[in-house]
């Protein structure tokens, strides 16, 4: 009898995987003095999926309700097998995760990446970002601590001076006019089910664009040897990157398992030393320097549409670096990221030291 | 346009305008659905916030007033105050401070009131809303409006 291949036996059935398999070994990644950054997006991908099996592991004890959410989460890491190095990978991937997709951003960002005909690409990643730092702000108040309580608190008040629409975005992020037990089960429908949701479709369709379009070469580059071929070189130098990333993650989640506060009172007074995450250090630090009344406006609303006006332009990038779609290098888009790069480095030390 | 292609084209529009017409009762519906409804909870107007032996001197303690924290504070020359305990910052609950003079401060951004609930220091934009007290035998009662 003729042995049949799994694979063609699969194949058969399945031609996709052969399709996929052919174009796969046709890709290749460019090699240049730059390349060791094109990891970063393979990276990123490699994080939310830990972050994805972890948080569903932690969706097995986690109750969402202000009288047990502190309790369970105590419960996972005293009492349940592995439960405090799950929590602590959790914890401590979603810090790498926005360390791995900021540099993938900036880099981008300097490799002028986002210019014709990968527009859309920029645009899906920076919503992709964005949805990154709503997985961070929802998932901090679940341990339902002090520290947690009043960061939200602290954070879900902030939209509020936004003009028009500031009161609404509150009451929807809380559910009401507090955080309490409505805004706790709130930010963990939206940590669990619709941010992940949305950031599936976001990533497959990030990926399926960049695998379409191929990986972007910087302006002027010169490849001095033949670039990478994708299966199998380049997904081994991916394997070793993802391989050094679980050793470095598990070894921050073995000797600084994330610990967990007391539980919240929302009656009690905020202790000191309440900061947020590093991530939100800039805008924190922004709101502490800038007046309370600016010219008879308000201090905290001149923040806050400076930031919407900000992340707007900075979405709207490809569409205004018109020189980067002609192979030419912008000045003025090199310092824009320079300046916005060191103004969160500093902000992020000013804030952790004052 | 061949009478073919005009026609497959007016039937797509169809679609897509049918679809979309579908579509906007149910984005109305979800929208209403997750305003959350106003409680209509019938609110008290005073409440006994504690015992006058239950506040030392130069002391402060924080109890619920329709839902909300307020501040009740003996203050060192033995007076009693109630003011929102809410930061009008960002909504931080303030701390007082009689060791080092008597005023009330917030941890998160370091806004501080004085004993008439004026910002005195820190981003804090307007004062902290204060309640009546008044002393029934050895009750604390605070109700709402300025004493």
């Amino acid at each position: 009898m003729e042995r049949i291949r799994f694979k063609d036996w699969l194949n058969e059935r399945l031609p996709l995987v052969g399709h996929l398999e052919s174009f796969l070994r046709q890709k290749t990644v460019p090699r240049h003095k730059y390349s060791f950054f094109y990891l970063f997006g393979g990276l990123s991908l490699f994080l939310f999926g830990i972050q994805l099996v972890t948080g569903i592991l932690l969706a097995l004890y986690y109750s969402p309700t202000p009288e047990n959410a502190n309790e369970s989460v105590r419960r996972i890491i005293t009492e349940v097998n592995f439960g405090w190095l799950i929590r602590s990978i959790h914890v401590w991937g979603a810090n790498f995760m926005v360390v791995v997709v900021l540099i993938h951003m900036f880099s981008t960002y300097f490799m002028k990446a986002y210019r014709n005909p990968r527009e859309f690409m920029w645009l899906t990643g920076s919503v992709i970002l964005l949805l990154i730092l709503g997985f961070a702000f929802t998932g901090y108040l679940l341990p339902w601590d002090t520290t947690a309580y009043f960061a939200t608190q602290i954070g879900t008040e902030i939209p509020k001076s936004i003009p028009i629409v500031g009161d609404l975005v509150v009451t929807l992020l809380r559910g009401g006019d507090e955080v309490g037990a409505e805004a706790l089960k709130r930010m963990y429908t939206i940590h669990v089910t619709v941010l992940p949701i949305t950031a599936i479709i976001l990533i497959l369709f990030h990926v399926i664009l960049q695998q379409v379009l191929g990986t972007s070469k910087p302006i002027g580059i010169e490849e001095r040897k033949p670039p990478f071929p994708f299966l199998p070189n380049y997904v081994y130098r991916d394997s070793i990157a993802w391989t050094g990333t679980l050793i470095l993650l598990l070894g921050f989640a073995m000797i600084h398992p994330q610990e967990l506060g007391e539980r919240a009172d929302p009656f009690a007074s905020a202790p000191t030393g309440i900061r947020p995450e590093w991530y939100f250090l800039p805008l924190y630090q922004t709101l502490r320097i800038v007046p309370t009344r600016v010219l008879s406006l308000s201090g905290e609303m001149l923040v806050n549409v400076a930031l919407i006006v900000g992340l707007t332009a900075w979405v709207a990038i490809p569409f205004m670096d018109r020189k980067a779609d002609r192979e030419q290098q912008d000045p003025l888009f090199q310092v824009v990221g320079i300046v916005l790069l060191l103004y969160c480095g500093f902000s992020i030390i000013l804030a952790l030291l004052t | 346009m061949e009478p073919d292609k005009s026609r497959r084209s007016f039937l797509t529009r169809i679609l897509v305008a049918w679809a979309s017409i579908t579509a906007i009762p149910f984005i109305y519906g979800i929208a209403q659905f997750i305003y959350p409804p106003l409680r209509r909870e019938r609110l008290a107007e005073s409440i006994l916030a504690a015992k006058i032996t239950d506040i030392p001197t130069n002391s402060a303690r924080i109890i619920k007033f329709n839902n909300k924290p307020v501040i009740v504070v003996r203050t060192a020359q033995d007076q009693f105050k109630a003011f929102s305990a809410v930061c009008t910052h960002l909504g931080c609950i303030v701390e007082y401070k009689g060791e080092q003079g008597g005023y009330f401060q917030c941890n998160c951004h370091g806004s501080a009131f004085d004993l008439t609930g004026k910002n005195i220091r820190g981003p804090a934009p307007v004062p902290l809303p204060e309640l009546k007290v008044s002393l029934k035998d050895s009750d604390i009662i605070v109700s709402a409006g300025i004493s």
